[in-house]
């Protein structure tokens, strides 16, 4: 059965009539932008819940609806207190689009939307398959989430932003401060472009890597003419490597489209650039014996010289 | 025709509201009486509400046929029952809130937008954020980020009981046949769950072909269809997919002790996850609580010669071999 233009529009007043109750006072403007519906469309929707209510249809038993200043309140309408059941295909579409950015968003970010989907698989009454003890991890009082204060300074412009992010090359936390131009797609990885200050100069964040932001109030006056241009850095190194299949998932987490599946040896080889030899040794390190340098020599014995400088902590055992 | 479609959503409201404040089920002569929006012969009545009856129930709303005296079922009446209307209560923190008003719209490419945006209208209802905050959220600039429509489709095989055909992949490592780079073989599956691990998602479901719960990995599945739903086969979740989701999640370690280096920054992330840090001179000792075993392990040795384990011994072990194979490897 194909539901009618009637129908659909029942669909909204079930929304419509508990958000305004909970949300008493807020503006016709708001609310048309929230429900995706024109201002003319809001306040006829509003005219028309307030010709319904319980069986007697006198003022006790109408909802009594008022926008006149602008601004809504609803009253008389408790029997549609809360808002109706979660349709099954509308919240699959949330969890769809939640499990997506679950992939692309930075740490902070990911824990939030991840007790998201946790509340909407239970509303669904669907299981997480996470492991049966599983808690729900929360932010720290101090932190909060990265994307959204990034859109928010993007809708400004110039707005400058603090920002920590993690550098796998160098094991730690870059701290500075950026005014954020755009976000782009590379090879499946989101990414985010700012001007790094005081330099101006163009820089580029993979944005699941960003781990906090904070929005400075210092108003930046920027022109074209301050903007230094990206400049790639062209010391980047040829590296032959190949890798056991059993680490694959390093391969994608990298982006390492080079890498290819070689039958005769069981492993993917391939020739990278590497811009920072420190970035493949701990890589090397990290993935214990399944990442093998072939070429250059040097940076072999440097990944060799890394395992026995960190294989001295563990020759005695511990007393 | 606007008045038509207002009188409707009119009546529609209307009946929801009756049906749903009645204390008791209600015939149709008491809906027909009492119900604003019912009028002309006794027929024509009774095909509207048929008709309304049948679309509130397309949009989610069950009408229950109930016998109106408790004692007697030869007359019958028409409820809703409140517990079968009312969202479950959801408690959403700030942050969540944020999140549910951009979740929806902040993906560039992404065909169930509507509906999604039809479930955040939904909870809304239970944000704790301001308002103004909301609708930032709810109108900020889409970016692109890469969606896998896959998963939609196994939700809803999972929700219906539909076991699921498709082409998968393995990967070389487990493939019998080594010369082959991931064999590609045919499926059918009945699906359980979706879960994620290291940025992957997996669903787990039985292997119909040997009746064995397993879990495949999302990003290897293609040609995704419906199965033959007479061959769904349910799993006990506590006797067999537990174990299952466990076993895939790894072993996790209560307590990690690591001797770390002073010159390893205070913001290192290894000292940021951890629970204690004793400072001792030119060292620090941290301890780590709760950690996934294959997490804290690629930490570690992502650290480097800053980072010694202390405790448990099994963790120290893994790392000294995974040291030791490093050095064969690139000798």
């Amino acid at each position: 059965m194909t539901i009618s233009p009637g129908g659909l529009r029942l669909a909204r007043l079930l929304k419509l009539i508990p958000f305004l109750q909970i949300n008493s006072g807020v503006s016709v403007t708001d609310v048309a932008q929230l429900f995706n519906i024109s201002e003319e469309q809001l306040i006829s929707d509003l005219n028309l819940i307030w010709l319904c209510g319980l069986p007697g249809y006198s003022h006790l038993e109408l909802i009594d609806v008022s926008y006149d200043s602008g601004t809504i309140s609803i009253q008389n309408a408790q029997t549609v207190a809360r808002p109706m059941r979660l349709g099954f295909d509308d919240g699959a579409s949330l969890l769809l689009a939640i499990e997506n950015l679950l992939a692309a968003v930075p740490p902070n970010d990911a824990l939030v939307l991840n007790n998201l989907r946790r509340k909407i698989l239970d509303v669904l009454q669907l299981d997480s398959g996470g492991p049966s003890n599983e808690k729900l991890e929360q932010l720290e009082p101090d932190e909060s989430t990265v994307l959204p204060t990034i859109m928010q300074a993007l809708s400004c412009e110039n707005q400058l932003i603090d920002f920590h992010y993690y550098s796998a090359t160098l094991d730690s936390f870059i701290h500075s401060q950026v005014i954020p131009q755009r976000f782009y797609v590379e090879n499946g990885f989101t990414y985010l472009a700012a001007l790094v200050m005081p330099s101006r100069q163009y820089s580029v964040f993979r944005v699941d890597r960003i781990e906090r932001v904070t929005l400075i109030s210092t108003l930046i006056e920027l022109s074209d003419a301050d903007v230094a241009p990206l400049e790639i850095e062209k010391r980047a190194v040829e590296v032959t490597i190949e890798i056991a299949p059993a680490a694959q998932w390093f391969i994608q987490k990298w982006g390492l489209a080079q890498m290819k599946y070689d039958p005769a040896r069981r492993r993917y080889v391939g020739q990278i650039e590497v811009f920072n030899p420190s970035w493949l040794i701990r890589a090397a390190l990290s993935l214990g014996g399944a990442l093998e340098v072939v070429a250059p020599t040097t940076l072999r014995e440097e990944v060799a010289s890394a395992a026995r400088s960190s294989l001295e902590k563990y020759r005695e055992p511990l007393k | 025709m606007a008045g038509e479609k207002g009188d409707k959503a009119e009546r529609l409201l209307n009946l929801t509201l009756a049906l749903l404040s009645a204390k008791r089920p209600l015939t149709k002569q008491n809906i027909f009486e009492n119900v604003a929006g019912y009028s002309g012969k006794s027929e024509s009545m009774e095909r509207m509400f048929e008709r309304d009856k049948d679309e509130l129930r397309e949009l989610g709303i069950e009408v229950s046929v109930l016998p109106i005296d408790a004692f007697f079922d030869d007359e019958l009446g028409y409820r809703i029952l409140p517990r079968d209307y009312f969202l479950p209560e959801v408690s959403l923190t700030h942050e969540e809130s944020i999140w549910l008003a951009l979740a929806a719209n902040v993906i560039r490419e992404f065909a169930g937008r509507e509906r999604a945006q039809n479930a955040v209208h939904t909870l809304l209802s239970e944000s704790t954020a301001a308002i103004d905050e909301v609708v930032t959220a709810s109108t900020a600039t889409p970016i692109d980020i890469p969606v896998n429509e896959v998963l939609d489709e196994i939700w809803r095989a999972i929700k219906q009981k539909i076991s699921l055909q498709f082409t998968y992949q393995s990967s070389p490592s487990s493939t019998s046949n080594p010369e082959i780079a991931g064999e590609q073989n045919e499926r059918e599956v009945s699906p359980y769950s979706l879960t994620s691990r290291f940025g992957n998602w997996y669903l787990v479901g039985r292997d119909l072909k040997d009746k064995k719960i397993k879990t495949f990995r999302i990003d290897r599945l293609s040609q995704l269809l419906q199965g033959n739903s007479t061959a769904f086969l349910d799993a006990d979740p506590q006797g067999e997919l537990t174990p299952v989701l466990q076993n895939f999640h790894g072993e996790r370690i209560q307590e990690v002790l690591l001797k770390c280096d002073a010159k390893m920054s205070i913001d290192h992330r290894l000292i940021r996850r951890s629970a204690e840090v004793d400072e001792k001179g030119d060292l620090r000792i941290l301890t780590i609580k709760d950690v996934d075993a294959v997490e804290i392990t690629e930490m570690v040795l992502w650290a480097g010669p800053l980072v010694e384990v202390l405790a448990p011994d099994s963790l120290r072990e893994r790392v000294h071999q995974a040291l030791r194979k490093t050095l064969e490897m690139n000798s």
